[in-house]
């Protein structure tokens, strides 16, 4: 009797821990392949608020389109190229504009599929997006960030 | 005082900006071709015409390319004008192949080979696409694409759907190629060797302390983008390096061509009084000690 109230506190501890961490990754997973110059991604992020916590999930599913690139998805490799990360690193404030005032921009569809308050001051959601590569890596191509195809 | 301070300010800043504009070319881009995929012995243009599925997939390949504004080589109209050459009496299927990749002045090639599966649990369609460097056929990217089962026979459908989604990838992995080639320098093969009669081979001894070998080496080490490159052998009547790194750019902003690299080795060589010949087809250079 000892011993299965012991496997119970656990299995309930186990669930919580596993329902908790799921959704405060803020990691970017593509849905299915789609054409050429499309992706569809879900991506969790959190904030202080609700909006917040979306804007911040928009923020992630780029920031890893740019810099890492989405596994099992048309952008398996960093949109900013081979040196993503100091191409990155060296237009910050460029990207900081982005993401406030232009990625909104590039994404064809929204859609929130979690959000759930974590505290009084701590929210999280996930977010589907479908975005448009194509107008993205031509603007980026335009701003001088990264080359045009070829050499 | 003043306005003249400020016209002449306006003047050298103008002046700057136009220096700055002219000098920087626009880079001399590959040529691409994208060409169906032939079985060893198989006819390249039975197999264009006769695999309807194969076309469709080259047509949206090049679209593909078309797409991030990069035209391609036709391969039907470089076909045809061999052709009209006599070139098609040649028997070699592959020696087609080549000679049209030759003749068409493609850098790189892309082979399109698109497959049938039929089974109980549904028919699909694979899709294979391979870049090549057409001088050292390094790949430069490959995919590959298998489309869900359906119990359909509109295998045009599924053929199309496969090739779009695997476009940006096969697509980014060559770019990913072509900024290595921004960043390390374009890889070109330097085959060194002596016409019949030549009084001189590797081990003729330019001065004192080095071999001509030797020499050549030291210069290549030198005049090396980054000093990267890799020698394949040297034997006493032959040096070949088989990747050699040269600028896409020169200092000032031009193209840096093949042929630049050439004129300066041979200026070298003519220094130490070695007179050559020499033979350049596209990224490979044949030099030969006279």
């Amino acid at each position: 009797m000892k011993n299965l109230s012991i496997i119970v506190f656990l299995s309930f501890i186990l669930f919580f821990v596993s329902c908790h961490s799921s959704i405060r990754t803020g990691e970017t997973i593509s849905i299915t392949p789609k054409g050429q110059g499309l992706i569809e991604v879900t991506a969790s992020g959190y904030g202080s608020t609700k909006s917040s916590s979306v804007e911040n999930a928009i923020e992630n599913a780029f920031k890893n389109i740019l810099t890492q690139g989405i596994p099992n998805s048309n952008q398996i490799r960093p949109l900013l190229g081979n040196n993503a990360l100091s191409v990155f690193e060296k237009n910050k404030k460029y990207f900081e504009t982005f993401f406030k005032s232009e990625s909104s921009k590039y994404i064809l569809h929204q859609k929130i599929i979690k959000y759930r308050p974590l505290s009084k001051s701590q929210a999280s959601s996930e977010v589907h997006l479908e975005i448009n590569l194509d107008a993205l890596r031509k603007k980026l191509e335009s701003d001088n960030i990264i080359s045009g195809f070829g050499i | 005082m003043m306005r003249y301070r400020i016209f002449y300010s306006f003047l050298v800043f103008n002046i700057l900006i136009f220096n700055n504009l002219f000098s920087q070319q626009k880079n001399v881009q590959p040529k691409i071709m994208v060409i169906p995929f032939t079985k060893s012995g198989q006819d390249m243009i039975q197999s264009y015409e006769n695999n309807h599925l194969q076309r469709l997939v080259i047509a949206r390949v090049k679209q593909g390319f078309e797409t991030r504004n990069f035209p391609t080589v036709d391969f039907v109209s470089n076909i045809k004008m061999m052709a009209n050459d006599n070139a098609m009496e040649i028997e070699n299927q592959t020696s087609i192949k080549q000679q049209l990749i030759e003749m068409s002045g493609a850098d790189v090639y892309v082979e399109v080979e698109t497959t049938i599966n039929r089974s109980s649990g549904g028919n699909s369609v694979t899709v294979i696409l391979s870049a090549y460097d057409a001088y050292t056929s390094m790949t430069m990217s490959n995919e590959t694409g298998v489309s869900d089962r359906f119990y359909t026979e509109s295998f045009e459908k599924l053929a199309v759907k496969t090739s779009d989604e695997m476009m940006d990838n096969f697509l980014n992995t060559m770019n990913s190629r072509f900024e290595d080639i921004r960043e390390n320098g374009k890889s070109i093969y330097l085959n060194i060797g002596f016409k019949e009669g030549s009084d001189k081979d590797m081990d003729y001894v330019v001065d004192t302390e080095e071999s001509l070998s030797e020499k050549v080496e030291a210069w290549v080490e030198k005049n090396a983008y980054k000093g990267y490159y890799n020698i394949q052998g040297v034997t006493k009547t032959k040096m070949i390096f088989n990747e050699i790194r040269i600028p896409v750019k020169n200092d000032d902003g031009t193209n840096y061509k093949t042929s630049h690299f050439v004129t300066s080795l041979r200026k070298f060589l003519s220094s130490i009084n070695v007179d050559t010949e020499r033979d350049i087809q596209g990224n490979r250079i044949f030099i030969s000690v006279i």
